[in-house]
């Protein structure tokens, strides 16, 4: 009992955090000046944002964790050139989003299950685990690859409809009717999945 | 506000997302101190392939705007900006520039500007010098290449002379550029005014005003093009449109061609059609094939005729697929061919036009249900229509459904002879 009320204050914490997603510029001025800490605390504060957008571009899991450890090393790299606008989640997906339609563009889009990719990958199959990756094979799969990106970014990130539609470099109108129309896919695939 | 099923997906992704931290802090600890200052960008989004030609000219052109940068760091007497240029391909890039020509500040308008510009310090730098930097870096990673060779170049100066000197000055200039890379480029410039209509238009899609600009001058010319389609694609695709007109835009000089070479051609796409169509080349007589843009993609739009029946394609321009097909002119007119006025072109053997009538041509209700349905996700026992008709649309045949599940409410159009889905909305 005392384990349930512990596990849903953290989440709601967490939910909480993901709604109100704001990085902190300054952080990106501190890693520029060689500051390791303030790349831990940047990567702990954005990294399911990070891997979520990458997982969608992507659809697979090998990929994304890839792309999610080259983002971090490509932000201590450039974190110099980095110029303060206050959009430094944007900046961030857009590094993602580049290094990832890299990825898909070096090898061809590979189609097996994100599942089995994932169980491959760490060999154990703790149940809560596996429910959560069926999830999200359930919601990825429901969804066609703009839906996708564009329900992670919201989901995630933090960033508005018209910043998301900036960084995928959609109209506004495209991205909301996308937007609605995944939701309504996905109430309807996990309601299925269950 | 975020709805509970986001809420799910964010948390299952939050719950397993990767830790590669430790590997993320060893790769920084084996960089060590020495960071590269001007790190080389490993992922930009290319959407052609890199002109590795071009490397030769950018490597050179680079080396001179860090010669520059090092070199020139003297005082200049004017920090006032004079004129502004805007270079587009797809990354749209905004230059400030003193009355002697030296740049004062640089924009990157787009997300494919920041990779063009990565690392680049061009502020001090010659205009000229900073031209040549830059559509030396949009070679080297890929925006312009033999694939795509159109730029657009636009020029604000208060004085128009001005404005018109540097204009002819740097599209020749960047003409010889692309011809220094082996690169029939073409070049697309014009001279732009302060215009609140027109900072309008690049707000609303987000792109740069000289892009906006030609937008608006091109739907001007063409009403059939849309500010909103055209704004989705890049500098070369405008392009192409253009060259398919016929006809260059008032107050937009061009030189060059725009390379088509992304597409599949015309040869390509008759040929794809005339094989849906089951129709041989010796048959048929087309009055056009010409490139066109149907909601931000490029396609080809076809009409021909054979045997009395007129035929209307639009084929995606990269893939092949059709994406509409039409027939007009058919057997109807020719068990009646007094009552109605075949095409002018139409004249020949009408009488061998197969009897297939223009009913049985239709997919059906039922299969346009099935469409819907599919695209919805739905299955037929999870939903209550609340219309299913055929109608007319613009001289096209469709089905017009609409259904709900719970209180959601989807609305569709789908073209009654090719299935594909017109219109797709939901409301909840």
């Amino acid at each position: 009992m005392f384990l349930m009320t512990t596990v849903s204050a953290e989440e709601t914490k967490r939910r909480k955090r993901a709604q109100t997603l704001e990085v902190d510029e300054h952080l990106i001025l501190r890693i520029s000046d060689g500051d390791t800490g303030a790349l831990e605390a940047l990567y702990l504060q954005t990294k399911a944002a990070v891997f979520g957008f990458a997982l969608s571009i992507l659809h697979n899991w090998q990929s994304a964790e890839d792309v999610l450890q080259d983002v971090y090393l490509r932000i201590w790299d450039a974190a110099a050139m980095y110029h303060p606008q206050g959009k430094p989640m944007a900046w961030i997906l857009t590094i993602t989003r580049n290094l990832s339609l890299m990825k898909l563009r070096d090898k061809e889009r590979q189609h097996f299950s994100l599942i089995e990719q994932a169980d491959s990958l760490t060999g154990e199959d703790v149940i809560g685990d596996r429910l959560n990756r069926m999830l999200i094979q359930t919601a990825l799969d429901a969804l066609a690859e703009e839906e996708r990106e564009i329900v992670v970014l919201h989901a995630l990130s933090g960033l508005k409809h018209r910043e998301i539609a900036e960084v995928l470099e959609l109209p506004l109108s495209t991205v909301l009717s996308k937007y609605r129309r995944a939701l309504a896919k996905l109430k309807l695939a996990l309601k299925e999945g269950e | 506000m975020k709805k509970q099923v986001e809420m799910r997906l964010a948390d299952a992704i939050e719950k397993e997302t990767p830790d590669v931290l430790p590997r993320i802090l060893q790769a920084v600890a084996e960089k060590g101190e020495t960071r590269e200052p001007a790190p080389q960008y490993e992922a930009p989004v290319v959407r052609h392939t890199t002109n590795l030609r071009a490397l030769r000219a950018w490597v050179v052109a680079a080396a001179a705007v860090l010669v520059l940068t090092l070199g020139g760091m003297y005082t200049y007497q004017n920090l006032t900006p004079d004129s502004s240029v805007a270079l587009d391909v797809n990354p749209s890039i905004l230059l400030t520039v003193n009355r002697r020509e030296r740049v004062l500040s640089v924009t990157p308008q787009n997300a494919d500007a920041e990779v063009v510009l990565d690392g680049m310090d061009l502020k001090n730098v010659d205009l000229d010098v900073a031209v040549n930097a830059l559509i030396g870096s949009m070679l080297t990673h890929g925006y312009i290449s033999e694939l795509a060779n159109s730029v657009l170049i636009s020029v604000e100066n208060s004085d128009p002379a001005k404005a018109t000197q540097l204009q002819e000055h740097l599209a020749q200039r960047v003409g010889e550029l692309l011809r220094a890379n082996n690169l029939d480029g073409s070049v697309l410039s014009q001279t732009v005014t302060e215009d609140a209509s027109v900072q309008a238009l690049a707000e609303q899609y987000g792109i740069s005003e000289g892009k906006a600009s030609l937008i608006q001058k091109l739907v001007a010319l063409d009403a059939t093009l849309t500010a909103e389609n055209l704004a989705k694609l890049q500098v070369n695709d405008i392009k192409l449109l253009i060259e398919a007109r016929q006809e260059t835009p008032a107050g937009v000089s061009s030189e060059g061609t725009a390379s088509s070479a992304a597409y599949l051609g015309t040869d390509v796409v008759k040929e794809i059609a005339l094989a849906d169509a089951g129709l041989s080349a010796a048959a048929t007589t087309f009055y056009e094939v010409s490139l066109d843009t149907d909601d931000g993609q490029m396609v080809y739009e076809l009409e021909f005729v054979s045997a009395g029946t007129e035929y209307e394609y639009e084929i995606d321009a990269t893939t092949g697929a059709i994406l509409q097909k039409e027939q007009k002119g058919n057997n109807i007119k020719v068990q009646a061919p007094a009552a109605s006025a075949a095409p002018a072109t139409a004249t020949t053997a009408p009488a061998s036009t197969p009897a297939v009538t223009a009913v049985s041509s239709l997919i059906g209700l039922e299969a346009a249900k099935d469409i819907a349905l599919k695209d919805a996700g739905l299955s037929a026992s999870e939903v209550t229509f609340s219309k299913a008709k055929q109608d007319e649309e613009d001289g096209v045949q469709v089905y017009e459904l609409e259904f709900r599940v719970g209180k959601i409410k989807y609305e569709y159009e789908i073209n009654a002879v090719t299935g594909a889905i017109l219109k797709a909305e939901l409301d909840d």
